[in-house]
């Protein structure tokens, strides 16, 4: 390789400095080189991120948002994952896993629970004052997949997202209109604005 | 999309700054985006009177100068309020249009509380419930008007941390109970014998009559 430059850089030397006419071709190649780094797009697609609470049963019409992913890289180049940490002077993870049920907390925010009152909620304990929880669904197309990772060092319960290979995908979450059992009391959840708080993050390795 | 479709058009994209939003770029350490989801729970109040219409028979102390309730007679409501302050009024009422039944003399509205019962188709007119509520009841000046004391109860199992203290309106003639959201319990207990000087002969025989109402509104 070094000596075909040489050669090369001979010859074009060559041409440009003599004034000997040439008797032959000169062909000079140069090869261009980039590289694509690694990229990631989250997206929100659509939400309908507004409800009413009925009281008297603490149920709501349910609600919903989509995001799209796109990459090029691959699960070696990104870890992706959906958290979700409660407005709370004492953040903490609102997803959950009650008897199997996956779920999310919503959080009173002019009442501000205790950090207690929502891990108790978390665990479906009736004693979760100005905490309600709802179950949550979400979906990706293929060949993505997710799946519920309880107690992430950093974020606690976490959605984890594998690409699989995949470039593009959408991701739609649900949150179920019937609170989960014993996680709504009227008596203890007082009136006024229920909050959670869903991000869907893509952070390089 | 080929791998390799797709980097080239990233690659173009990023070249034409459609990415520069942030959205996606190459070489980024992280892209996120968020929903934040918000629901609305409105106040609710539920009061029941949990116990049926109170009624009891009464006895005449010697020489008809006294009389008691034979039956102790409890009105209890409870209550259910999602506020986080709410604001509940008791407020009494007798067969007098008007008249302003609940009294308590000296404003404490749980060991000075009182009611006075009317007469059904009576005499009885403003000024003899007036007479009768008032911290010196003259017999002439109250016919067809009898006092008693009430012994309130007021519980709140949910947040009895809180408290409720009652507070005397004495130019509205009612209770007011500022409770946090829960359950609450209210029970009014009237026994024993009438107030003084608001039972007489000026009382003619018949049926007495008074009202507890427990409400959010002022009168």
């Amino acid at each position: 390789m070094k000596r075909n430059i040489l050669t090369s850089l001979i010859l074009i030397t060559a041409v440009l400095t003599s004034t000997v006419k040439a008797y032959g071709t000169v062909d000079v190649r140069q090869r261009l080189l980039t590289s694509a780094e690694p990229a990631v797009a989250i997206q929100k697609l659509s939400e309908n991120n507004q409800g009413v609470i009925d009281p008297a049963t603490g149920t709501h019409g349910g609600l919903s948002a989509s995001f799209k992913i796109t990459t090029n890289s691959d699960d070696s180049g990104y870890d992706y994952f959906l958290t979700s940490m409660t407005p709370t002077s004492v953040p903490t993870s609102a997803f959950a896993d009650i008897g199997g049920l996956k779920a999310i907390v919503f959080v009173n925010v002019e009442n501000e629970p205790t950090y207690q009152d929502i891990e108790r909620a978390k665990m479906g304990n009736k004693l979760n004052k100005n905490c309600i929880a709802y179950p949550i669904t979400m979906n990706i197309e293929s060949p993505m997949t997710l799946e519920y990772v309880p107690e992430n060092p950093f974020y606690g319960n976490i959605w984890q997202i594998k690409t699989n290979g995949g470039e593009s995908s959408n991701l739609l979450q649900t949150v179920g209109g019937t609170p989960i059992t014993s996680t709504y009391n009227i008596a203890q959840d007082s009136s006024g604005t229920y909050q959670a708080v869903v991000t869907f993050t893509a952070i390089a390795k | 999309m080929r791998k390799s479709t797709f980097t080239k058009t990233a690659l173009t994209l990023m070249a034409l700054g459609v990415f520069a939003s942030g959205a996606m770029a190459a070489g980024d350490e992280q892209a996120n985006d968020s929903v934040q989801y918000q629901l609305t729970l409105a106040d609710y109040l539920k009061i029941d009177a949990t116990t049926q219409d109170q009624t009891s028979t009464v006895t005449f102390g010697e020489n008809y100068s006294s009389i008691s309730i034979d039956s102790a007679m409890t009105g209890t409501f409870s209550v259910i309020s999602n506020a986080s302050s709410k604001v509940l009024y008791l407020q009494g009422t007798n067969t007098v249009s008007g008249a302003q039944a609940l009294y308590s003399n000296d404003g404490d509205a749980t060991d000075d509380l009182h009611i006075v019962f009317t007469k059904v188709g009576g005499v009885a007119a403003d000024g003899d419930v007036t007479n009768a509520a008032s911290s010196a009841p003259s017999k002439a000046s109250n016919k067809d008007a009898i006092s008693f004391k009430i012994q309130p109860t007021v519980s709140h199992a949910e947040n009895s941390a809180s408290g409720i203290t009652p507070a005397w309106d004495n130019e509205k003639k009612q209770v007011a109970y500022t409770m946090k959201n829960g359950t609450g319990t209210y029970s009014y207990l009237i026994s024993g014998s009438a107030d003084n000087n608001t039972f007489s002969t000026h009382d003619s025989s018949g049926t007495y009559q008074a009202t507890l109402t427990l409400t959010n509104t002022s009168l």
